[in-house]
């Protein structure tokens, strides 16, 4: 097929190893007219080093404030075909599971009304649809939504949670995750859908201390599988990884971050008082070390990327919470984290940003939280909250 | 204050803050309270319901915003 535009640079981008997005635009102008011009404006950015994109304004589908990133050349009149170039947030299932037919589903109804081009999945997690008009927003929300999906979160609001696979997938989940997004989905459908907060705040969920989605560095709150009690060891496992060739000090005891481990050359000891549930031996020794048997989750709260101020990890807010459907506990911190950072948050604040403006002691009060040893800013650091005169007192 | 009469508050609350300041959801919410002592959940709902009916929209601008639709 003929190309629209000259695209020298772009096409410098089709060259090499690896997959190109551009080769997939190209392929896309085969059906949508959207790519030919979003070709033409790429190549124009590139060469005057700037973009041509603006986004936000009023867009959307009646009723919902997210679920769709408005998105405007500022040069429509050039590049006609992508005057509009809407996002559209499909809600994604728990742990990112989706038959052939339901992806098949979401890609003709993409093509039906929109670029059919897509990048999914977005880091937020949601199903990401990418180029449409205003005009065809509806009629795609009402083709989604008749099918059994929904849009997921966008701007001041709760975003679409997400989760590893969990229980589904894999042995070392402490939790079931992926029934934990999807009660935080249902139960808050109006804090995704209709924007009520400060700005955004976003949950994830992993299974375990490897924490596979990085929500300790990506969730608002992070919840995170962990265990109570003793790691259980199969010592005849043990004796088959060192005869498979295993360095167990090597590989296992130095490597332990707590120094908590020890091997006498045929079985492994651990100080479990001194076991800060990372994962490491168990993640290495898959058969041989299991966690302890109460299971449940660490809360973590705060974290950030940079974008009004700097990046923030999430920290610890609950050593341990059950786990357990219909999760009320959980909920209710929520619930109460939620109103205080409605309360006293600024204007695009997020919570991790108004806990370090306004001091921990006082979120922990906002929130009827005890103060707990574990509740660290970062590792070898201590707790950073203070006593107060009262305290002092008693 | 029934829920037409939230409603109605609201409604003129975003119309008289057009062109002028934007107001966020919450923004409006704290308000209904200062002004008329209507509980947040009330104003959700009246809120909710504008919203549904399209007689007020969301709009987006580095946070999300309570406007009139445009003309």
């Amino acid at each position: 097929m003929a190309k629209k535009y000259d695209t020298p640079m772009l096409d410098e981008l089709k060259k090499g190893a690896f997959p190109s997005f551009i080769t997939e635009i190209e392929k896309a102008t085969e059906t949508a007219d959207y790519a030919k011009d979003l070709l033409g404006l790429l190549e124009r950015s590139f060469n005057e080093k700037k973009t041509h994109w603006k986004h936000g304004g009023i867009v959307g589908v009646r009723g919902y404030g997210g679920g769709v990133i408005g998105r405007y050349s500022d040069i429509p009149d050039e590049f006609p075909g992508v005057a509009h170039f809407h996002t559209v947030r499909v809600n994604q299932p728990s742990g990112f599971f989706y038959t052939s037919d339901a992806l098949r589903e979401i890609c003709d109804i993409w093509e039906k009304y929109g670029s059919g081009l897509t990048n999914m999945h977005g880091s937020t997690g949601d199903l990401v649809l990418l180029g449409t008009n205003t005009e065809s927003l509806e009629p795609i929300f009402a083709e989604l939504s008749s099918r059994g999906w929904d849009l997921g979160g966008s701007g001041s609001a709760m975003r679409t949670p997400s989760c590893c696979v969990g229980q589904a997938r894999c042995e070392w989940a402490n939790i079931d995750t992926m029934a934990i997004t999807n009660e935080i989905t249902q139960h808050y459908q109006d804090e995704m859908h209709r924007p009520m907060f400060p700005y955004k705040f976003k949950f994830k969920v992993a299974g375990c201390a490897c924490d596979c989605i990085a929500s300790i560095a990506r969730a608002d709150m992070s919840i995170i599988g962990t265990w109570k009690g003793d790691i259980q060891i199969d010592q005849k496992e043990v004796a088959n990884y060192a005869k498979g060739g295993m360095d167990i000090q090597a590989e296992i005891i130095d490597m332990c971050p707590t120094q908590c481990m020890g091997y006498d050359g045929k079985a492994i000891s651990i100080n479990n008082e001194h076991c800060n549930r990372c994962m490491h031996c168990i993640a290495k020794m898959t058969k041989a070390l299991k966690p302890g048997k109460e299971r449940g989750a660490t809360i973590l709260l705060g974290s950030k990327a940079p974008i009004v101020t700097g990046a923030l990890l999430s920290w610890v807010i609950v050593p341990f919470m059950k786990m357990e459907p219909p999760f009320e506990e959980l909920k209710d911190l929520i619930d109460r984290i939620w109103e205080w950072w409605d309360e006293h948050g600024k204007n695009r604040e997020r919570v991790g940003e108004l806990i370090e403006r306004l001091g921990f002691p006082t979120f922990l009060k906002g929130v009827d939280l005890e103060p707990h040893p574990a509740m660290v800013t970062e590792p070898r650091r201590d707790p950073f909250f203070f006593w107060s005169e009262e305290d002092i007192e008693k | 204050m029934d829920k037409e009469e939230v409603k109605k508050a609201i409604y003129d609350m975003i119309e008289a803050s057009m062109g002028k300041k934007k107001l966020k959801p919450s923004d409006v919410m704290k308000k209904l309270k200062a002004d008329h002592g209507v509980e947040r959940g009330d104003g959700k709902a009246a809120l909710k319901d504008l919203m549904d009916a399209g007689t007020l929209v969301y709009s987006y601008k580095g946070g999300s915003y309570v406007e009139l639709p445009p003309k």
